[in-house]
């Protein structure tokens, strides 16, 4: 259920490669580097938002990602994918920023998650359980390990293949799938007293 | 396969990415064992709700602010970038402007070396006075030489002037032109076999236009007063136009008129002094320090010293090169009557 916004699919849809907005940048075009961020903000901000739990937070780490990946542009090599050399900054960004933060912070950042408050992509047939269940899901994963919502969000959210996976993390995919699905027993334990209370709801 | 084996698997399991052999396996056991099923259901719909999730889009106007963060970073290229994008452009015009530099550069070096007297390594070198050039309107008298590598050199200063025949060669020491020959170790060693015979180079060349003026050079026989050695110490004098081995003392020496029986006698000097006087003449000797003044007493008696003249700026250095020896250059002017010739013409010799 990857709802992708209508800019990003032109963007992608434009047949320019990543590889190529690079170089094109490394040349002084600063425009090709606005296609970079087009087509890639929405799985930054998302990775982010899930981790953090902050939309505000999330849309600022992001934006220090996308100008700290301008800033070292030079450094990317055209051996690995754009979005996985994106990925690698964005958690990068996002880690110090959970170091900066104090225990208190943290407890309170997974406590309390926001949204915007005019949400653009929500349905207005969803329901309210449907929102219910979203919230329950975000603050589970806001007290997981940065490592086990990473994987997750990138595998279960937006369906990354297990490779990238992989080459983001630095680990061999094996251990992906073994990180994955301890990841997801955290989380489902997370979620159970919540299942049941709907379950015995129904 | 017990429970947690089976647990262990579910992952695979739910994303159907089992085997043939372990699907039937787990499927066998989750058909049995209600706890796993349960387990399975519960991951079943974690994962499904975590694909549930909204991708939410970032604030309005996120690209906008980033790039306007990135046009701040960099307004203008980096001095690499500038000078090298766009490659296309940029690098054949560098290649052309080197190499305009490079052919210019090329032609300033040829156009140096042109203007510059040969280097030292020619058979005779020439030092023509830059004084006497300016008071004498016959300076175009110049090394006389054979060698075809100096007769092609430039005479920008020298040889327009009109031919001069010897006669018209004054005693007058302000329109003296002295011209030094001296020459290079090689001959120099070829000479010293015939000690007691000075030899006269002279021979006109530049289409006539040109008197030659001979120099004489002394052998070392067992004279105290020896030439230089060795001209190998030669440096290049400021205010002249060619190279000649330095001087300690520049004498300026007229000879008197002798008798025969006078020019006989036995004198270390005398003997080595140029016998045709018709012309200025240079003499080098080789004085130890400590007895130069017997040197000058010793060329007074044949002569006039009409100057003398130390030269400060070479004198240190040359006598720690010479060891103590004094290099002193004798310029024979000639003698007071006009009419030379007899006994000391070239002829003769």
């Amino acid at each position: 259920m990857k709802k992708q916004s209508n800019i990003v699919e032109e963007v992608v849809s434009e047949g320019i490669s990543d590889a190529e907005c690079v170089r094109k940048v490394l040349q002084g075009e600063k425009d090709a580097f606005e296609i970079l961020v087009r087509r890639h903000q929405k799985t930054i901000f998302n990775l982010l938002y899930r981790m953090l739990g902050d939309y505000d937070e999330a849309a600022e780490i992001s934006q220090e990602a996308f100008l700290s990946a301008y800033r070292s542009i030079k450094q990317f090599r055209g051996d690995a994918n754009f979005s996985t050399w994106l990925y690698r900054i964005a958690l990068n960004h996002a880690s110090t920023r959970r170091r900066s933060l104090t225990k208190w912070q943290q407890r309170t950042l997974a406590l309390e998650t926001t949204e915007p408050v005019s949400e653009p992509e929500l349905n207005p047939a969803e329901t309210m359980e449907q929102k219910e269940i979203q919230e329950q899901v975000q603050k589970a994963l806001s007290g997981l390990e940065p490592d086990d919502v990473t994987i997750i969000v990138l595998k279960d959210l937006q369906d990354v293949p297990y490779e990238e996976v992989a080459r983001v993390l630095e680990v061999p995919v094996g251990t992906v799938k073994s990180r994955l699905h301890r990841a997801r027993r955290a989380l489902k334990a997370r979620l159970l007293p919540y299942f049941k209370a709907r379950g015995a709801r129904q | 396969m017990n429970c947690q084996e089976v647990q262990a698997q579910l992952s695979d399991y739910l994303e159907k990415s089992l085997d043939t052999v372990n699907l039937e396996i787990i499927e066998s056991h989750l058909s049995t064992c209600l706890t796993c099923r349960t387990e399975a259901d519960n991951l079943n719909e974690c994962i499904r709700q975590v694909a549930a999730l909204p991708m939410l889009d970032p604030p309005i106007g996120f690209t906008q602010r980033v790039m306007a963060h990135v046009r701040e970073i960099e307004n203008k290229p980096s001095l690499w970038q500038r000078l090298l994008f766009p490659l296309q452009a940029k690098i054949p015009i560098q290649a052309i402007a080197v190499l305009l530099i490079g052919i210019f550069a090329a032609y300033l070096f040829q156009k140096e070396q042109s203007d510059k007297q040969p280097l030292p390594n020619s058979a005779s070198t020439a030092a023509i006075d830059r004084t006497a050039k300016q008071a004498n309107p016959f300076s175009e008298a110049e090394q006389m030489t054979s060698n075809p590598l100096e007769d092609a050199r430039p005479r920008s200063s020298f040889g327009n002037g009109p031919a001069v025949p010897r006669d018209q060669w004054t005693s007058n020491e302000n329109e003296m032109a002295r011209v030094d020959k001296t020459k290079s170790p090689t001959e120099k060693r070829s000479e010293n076999r015939l000690p007691s015979q000075p030899s006269v180079e002279s021979k006109g060349s530049m289409g006539g236009l040109i008197s030659g003026i001979p120099v004489v050079n002394t052998g070392m026989g067992s004279a105290p007063f020896s030439p230089p050695p060795e001209f190998g110490n030669a440096s290049l004098r400021p205010g002249s136009m060619s190279i000649e081995p330095f001087a300690d003392y520049e004498l300026v020496f007229r000879p008197r008129v002798r008798p025969q029986a006078e020019r006989q006698a036995p004198s270390s000097i005398l003997d080595r002094l140029p016998t045709d006087n018709s012309t200025p003449q240079t003499v080098w000797f080789t004085v130890p320090q400590n007895q130069y003044e017997q040197f000058k007493k010793d060329l007074g008696a044949t002569g006039t010293i009409e100057s003398e003249l130390l030269v400060p700026l070479l004198r240190k250095e040359g006598l720690s090169q010479a060891g103590g020896q004094l290099q002193i250059k004798v310029t024979v002017l000639p003698v007071a009557e006009t009419n030379q010739g007899g006994p000391g013409s070239p002829s003769d010799r």
